[in-house]
């Protein structure tokens, strides 16, 4: 199996402001949501079953909470390189996301300091509908990256 | 719209501060990650291609970050449901008996400390921190906010958690 360039990110490479490689899902089929429930276990019918999730109100089938999450720290961890630390994860849950959307996970840097011997840089991440332009999650990451240069211990 | 019930009972204020019961996981397997990875289209090799991982600084495959989520609904390798202990179903339970049908995820944050290995058992425990009621654009409902903190079998500390779920 072929797999993506995964690249080392260096906390010199990190400048205020620079947006994250967004990370695209193009189309988030009901497959891949019986793939992920099937993954986790987490079987709630509004994920899956139309009917269901109509009569509840809904527009459709919604995404779940955890794929979503995952979403948000596949953006960072495929940015930072199997170096980086993703140290904390938040979202937001602010709006719904249907099943069969087109969606992009994007970030943008918003902080970096070295404190306690290690690099830091702090992000704004979210998922947003790109049919509907709405924000379904807001959030940050809080992550770890090595130095190009050694630093005094 | 009918009369709005109080639905902060003094049940449900009592369960505020209340510990959940420790859940543990099967040993985590190689073949939960890449399941895991294959229904997130995560083709990130250092969860996926043990030679590739072996090159890193962890010397093999981890478990994506959020994988933890995962390991504490299945019994991994089976479609056997792990008991959640006391937390959220308890809620559940009780939001039934209350004018409320809905749980939404609102709020989930995470601080990993390291990462999940092929082998490791995974323990979970955590308490109700607040429960409060607020009217919003869904309805009048609760929000409910639970606090985890993660375990391997080594007593290592994997991550904590904050979840907040609204019930309406």
């Amino acid at each position: 199996m072929g797999h993506k360039d995964v690249k080392q990110l260096y906390f010199e490479d990190i400048a205020v402001g620079q947006p994250i490689p967004p990370l695209k899902v193009d189309e988030l089929s009901p497959t891949t949501v019986v793939k992920f429930q099937a993954a986790t276990g987490e079987f709630a019918a509004p994920h899956h079953d139309y009917e269901f999730a109509r009569s509840l109100g809904l527009p459709g089938t919604i995404l779940p909470g955890p794929l979503m999450f995952a979403y948000q720290a596949q953006l960072v961890t495929d940015w930072i390189g199997p170096g980086g630390w993703l140290s904390e994860l938040h979202a937001g849950f602010k709006g719904i996301g249907l099943v069969g959307h087109e969606f992009c996970v994007e970030g943008t840097v918003v902080n970096k300091y070295f404190t306690d011997g290690e690099n830091w840089v702090e992000c704004d991440v979210g998922f947003r509908d790109v049919e509907t332009d709405a924000k379904v999650t807001t959030g940050k990451a809080v992550i770890r990256l090595p130095s190009k240069e050694a630093r005094p211990a | 719209m009918e009369e709005k019930a109080e639905l902060l009972t003094e049940e449900v204020t009592q369960l505020i501060g209340t510990e959940t019961k420790g859940v543990t996981t099967l040993p985590i397997q190689v073949t939960d990650i890449v399941r895991y990875c294959e229904a997130t289209g995560n083709d990130n090799p250092l969860y996926t291609d043990s030679e590739y991982a072996a090159g890193t600084p962890y010397k093999g495959i981890i478990a994506p970050p959020t994988f933890y989520q995962a390991a504490f609904c299945l019994v991994p390798g089976t479609f056997k449901p792990v008991p959640r202990g006391a937390n959220i179903e308890d809620i559940a339970q009780l939001a039934e008996k209350l004018p409320v049908k809905h749980a939404l995820d609102t709020k989930q944050e995470t601080r990993f400390m390291c990462p999940v290995l092929p082998g490791d058992t995974l323990t979970r425990r955590g308490k109700i921190t607040a429960i409060t009621e607020k009217q919003t654009k869904v309805g009048r409902g609760l929000f409910c906010t639970i606090e985890n903190a993660i375990t391997n079998q080594k007593g290592e500390l994997v991550c904590t958690e904050v979840q907040e779920y609204f019930f309406y």
